[in-house]
Formats: structure tokens, sequence, C-alpha cells
């Protein structure tokens, strides 16, 4: 494969609708409604919204699984529900399953064969992408009914890397893993965005999304309601925090005497604290708990 | 607008049996390794080795009984193998999300389909041929112990009798006993019965992918099977008196569900008939005819079910 230098928009889509049908009354119930979105080649895009707010939907029109009841949907141009756009894809489902009789290695060959790479390509692809989800210790000759959850998010990482995709999407990717693997999938990202591929991740989890996209959008019950860039949207413009070091708390009054003079206001003031996540990090790691799956 | 030039340089995506070889031979692991095609597989054994118990009948009666017995319990047993093997391919898929990965990979939904299809025959096939050779091998052990009980019968008749056992007659008996046990139409019939099967697992499969529910492929698999073995008395039945509803109905049941009576050969094989090559193969011609359709079916289904 010969990848051409890229540029700009690879997902598109335009006004997407998909309603589903509930009953033989062909009563519906509206998942999207009206999407326009764009994500840009190279990019960290985040769908976020409570569940039920469509994300899980626009993705699976994406992928082709279900076709948009209006609108369209175009992978590097192509539209998605033919299947040559999804050659340009990588995806990792929500709680993936997989065959529990198969074991890791064998999960994530048994993709790369499908998408036909075999012989050497196949095995040095398969211990490279082991490698990189943390699993090549042994743990990849274990049949997937003995993995765990965070385990089983890595064998799905894996598989939906297997061809080396220039887009890969990931649907809730942290949901129900541990910080620490939590930690790793977002290095895993900031890796493949390095390694200029686009991501676009959907997910409830607003903390981790934060961390690692550069733009979102956020849905609610089918629409979206806000789209930009993140360091655009998060950042409150009129404000800005210090935190200082060794100060004494006399010397705290006159900074403090000195923003009313000039016309500051100190909205928020007390003692950083480290968080929740770091503690369990930190914690963890002086046992030397890396076995954590 | 998206630049072409942005795109990577691939061949075009054509439709690849090398997909379908490696989709059938992950769907013969999943299979192999339930346990339910395991126990329906030893519980098929066991009936076929329990038939050669029945001892009671005339040295030919136990023949027919063994080949009438082992060949239904082959239909039957395959059958439901073929049924609940077939209705629950789709229904994991799409519980399990497996066909998440594998749909949004470049596969073609036929190909998909006609992987978990060969995969799901293969086992079956397997299963069957397993019952065939021990079937062999029970006849086989059958012959050789009628043989014995044959030429003792005849041993003690010359004694009572205070004859001398003649060599030819020895040697009629010995044929008359091998021409009871050996029979080239049970390779017609169990040809027969895998065409039957290969037919089953695709009307199966054509259920399975619009149905929502692994009970409703079954019942209505089984109804059909049913309906497609017994068409054939509804249309004895009322060929005197055809009303033109009747015959609306009659001709509608037999196009829409195929005639499985005609893969059933154990009759005539009990009574003796021989079944010609041209006449068994027009008929697996007939089956493997009704495969294609019901699979180009499933597959206008499952192209556009949203999964």
């Amino acid at each position: 494969m010969v990848w051409v230098r890229c540029m700009r928009k690879v997902i598109e889509i335009k006004n997407l609708t998909k309603k589903f049908v509930l009953d033989w009354r062909q009563r519906t119930m509206t998942a999207v409604s009206g999407l326009d979105l764009t994500v840009n080649e190279g990019e960290v895009f985040g769908i976020l919204g409570p569940n039920g707010s469509g994300k899980s939907t626009t993705l699976k029109v994406i992928l082709g699984l279900v076709s948009p009841t209006e609108g369209e949907v175009l992978v590097q141009g192509i539209p998605a529900h033919q299947v040559e756009a999804h050659r340009y894809l990588g995806f990792l489902p929500e709680n993936p399953y997989f065959y529990q009789f198969l074991t890791g290695e064998e999960t994530v060959r048994f993709y790369g064969r499908l998408l036909g790479m075999k012989g050497k390509a196949l095995d040095s692809r398969v211990e490279e992408l082991l490698e990189l989800v943390g699993l090549l210790d042994g743990r990849q000759k274990r049949r997937l009914r003995g993995y765990s959850k965070g385990m089983l998010q890595r064998i799905g990482l894996a598989q939906a890397l297997v061809n080396d995709p220039p887009i890969v999407i990931l649907d809730e990717p942290t949901a129900g893993v541990d910080p620490i693997g939590s930690r790793e999938i977002r290095d895993i990202i900031l890796e493949l965005k390095k390694r200029g591929k686009t991501v676009l991740i959907s997910s409830h989890l607003l903390e981790q999304v934060q961390e690692v996209c550069d733009r979102v959008c956020i849905m609610d019950k089918g629409v979206k309601i806000l789209e930009g860039k993140l360091n655009e949207l998060v950042p409150l413009q009129d404000r800005v925090a210090v935190t200082i070091k060794n100060l004494r708390p006399e010397d705290m009054l006159a900074v403090e005497e000195l923003i009313k003079q000039r016309g500051g206001e100190i909205v928020e003031k007390g003692q950083p604290r480290s968080t929740l996540e770091n503690l369990f990090l930190e914690a963890v790691r002086q046992r030397g708990g890396k076995d954590h799956d | 607008m998206t630049d072409e030039l942005s795109k990577p340089v691939l061949k075009p995506l054509v439709f690849s049996p090398a997909r379908i070889f490696i989709i059938a031979s992950n769907t013969v692991t999943e299979l192999v390794r339930q346990k339910v095609f395991n126990v329906l597989l030893v519980f098929g054994l066991v009936i076929i080795c329990s038939s050669s118990f029945w001892s009671e009948f005339s040295p030919e009666d136990q023949f027919k009984f063994m080949k009438d017995f082992c060949l239904g319990a082959m239909v039957v047993i395959g059958a439901v193998m073929s049924v609940v093997g077939t209705a629950m391919l789709l229904p994991q898929e799409l519980e399990q999300r497996t066909v998440y990965t594998i749909l949004s990979k470049p596969v073609y939904r036929i190909e998909f389909l006609l992987g978990k299809f060969f995969g799901q025959v293969c086992v079956v096939f397997a299963g069957v041929a397993m019952m065939t050779l021990v079937f062999g091998g029970v006849l086989y052990f059958k012959e050789l112990s009628v043989k014995k009980q044959v030429r003792a019968e005849l041993q003690r008749a010359v004694e009572v009798h205070n004859l001398k056992l003649e060599d030819k007659l020895v040697s009629d008996q010995m044929t008359k006993v091998e021409n009871a046990s050996r029979d080239m139409n049970l390779v017609k019939a169990i040809l027969l019965m895998f065409v039957n099967l290969l037919l089953i697992s695709a009307i199966t499969l054509c259920i399975s992918s619009f149905s929502n529910s692994l009970v409703f492929t079954v019942v209505i698999s089984f109804m059909i099977i049913m309906i497609g073995n017994m068409q054939h008395i509804a249309r004895e039945a009322w060929a005197g008196s055809m009303s033109p509803i009747k015959q609306v109905f009659i001709k509608v049941v037999a196009f829409v569900i195929p005639d499985l009576q005609k893969f059933n050969v154990a009759d005539d094989i009990i009574v003796g008939r021989v079944l010609d090559w041209g006449g068994t193969s027009l008929t697996c011609g007939y089956g493997l005819m009704m495969t294609l359709l019901f699979l180009a079916v499933a597959w206008m289904f499952f192209e556009f079910r949203e999964v």
C-alpha cells in the first residue's frame, strides 16, 4: 500500500437524519436529526453527549452498518455505505466481545487475514500491535473468555489498527476501563495522532476527551448543540489561574491588594490538590502494580 | 471538498473467495467448540450403534431395520444440527457485536453470509460423514455376525438330519447375507441426504437473515421442513377432488417450499427398489438449485439489514 500526502476533510456528514422503525405500525424514533459535521485529516475529534444522544448511531452510519434516512455521509469522498470506504477505517466498538474461543493473538491475526495480510508481514504486524497495546507478555496466548474488560478493549484497539488505517473510530474507548488502562489508551490515541492518523472518538467521559481532542461536537437527543476547537471552547477568556509555591501569608495579602488596585477580582482562592486519578496512579505505581489486568 | 489526492492508492476491492474461506474456517472452529454440536453427534453415533442390538428379526429383516433406523437417525440428527447451527449463526454475531468489527472492515456482506454458511455446512457434513462411517462399520460387523449365525444354524441343521454340508449351500447363504447387507443404493441415499441438509441449512439461513429471534427461526425452519416432507401427501390426498382453492394452495406451497420428500429414499431402499443415477442426479440438481435460490434471498435480506 502507498499512502499519498493527504489534506483536509476525511469524513463529511451532511444533513444526516436517522430514524428507526419501532414496530409494525411504522412508528419511528429519531436517533439523529439534521447533523452536519466534518472531520479533518490528522485531528482527534470527539463526539460527546449523554447516553442516547445519537453518538453511536452516527458512528454506525459512518461505518456503513446502518443507512441514513436522509442526508449523506462520505469517508474519503466515498459514500459510507460502500464497502470501498471501509478500507480507510479502523473501528473499536463499545464493549467489544469478539470470538471468545480465540486467543488474543489469534483474534488480531484473524482480522489481519480478513484484510488480506499474510506471512511474515502479518506476523510482525500482530507482534507490533500486541506490543503497542501492552499484551505481548504471555497474555496474548490466553483465550478471550478469560480476558478482563480492559484487556478486551486493548485487543479491540489492536484489531482496529491491524491494517494501519488512516482513520480510526473509537466508540467509548475507555468505558469500564480502570484508570491505568484508560491512561494507556489515551497515550495510544496521542501516539496515533503523532503518526498522522485521524481519530474520531465517541464518549461521555468528558475529562478524558478533553485531554486528547483537538475539536469536539456535543450532541443531545440526536441534535448537534455545539461544535468547535477545544482550546477555543473550554478556556474562560477573561480569567487567569496562577499557582504559587512558598508564598508567605503576609505576601499573599499584598498580592490580593495589588490585584484589587489594578481592577482585578479574585473569583476563587484555595490550595490546589492532586486529582484522585493521579493519586491512584501514583499509589499503584509505588506498589509496582503493572499487572493490573 | 475532499482532495482526491489525499486518498491512499489502493487496488479496487473485488469479491474474494479467500475472505469467505477465512470466515468459514473461523465458523468451523466456533461450532466445533460448542457443546451442543458434540452432544448431538455423540447422540447420533450412539443411536446408530444401538441399531445392531436388535436381533430378534430374520437376518434379512435385521439389515432392513438397520438401514431404515440408521438412515432415519442420520436425517433427524443432521436436520437438527443444520437448523440449530444455522439459526445461531447470525443472532450470535449480532448479540456479541462481532459482526460490527467484521462488516466495518472491507468485507462484502455476501462474503460474510457465505463464509458463515459454508462453515456451518462443513461441520454438519463432517458430522454426517462420521455417522456414515460408523453406520458402515456397524453394518460390516453385523454382516460378520449374521454370517457366523447362519453358518452355525446350517451346521446344526446338517447334524440334526445327518446330512452333508455342501459348500454351494453355504456359499449361497453367505451371498444372500452380503446382498442384504451391502447395497449401493445406500451411497445414493447418503448423497441425497447431504444435498437435503445443504438445502435445510439454506432455508434456515434465509429465515435468519430477516428474523430477530432465534426461537422464531428454529420454529419456522422446522415447520418448513415438516411441510416440505409432507406436501406430497396433501397432493396425493387432494388429487381426486381438487377444488380450485386447494389447487392454488398446493401450487403456492410447492412454489415457496421445496419438496423435501424427494430426498428421502429410505423407504425405496427397504422395499428393494433400485435407485438409478439419473434420477439421483436430477434430485441433487433440484436441491442445489433450490439452495442457491434460498441463499440469494438470504443475501437480499441481509444486504439491507441494519445491524
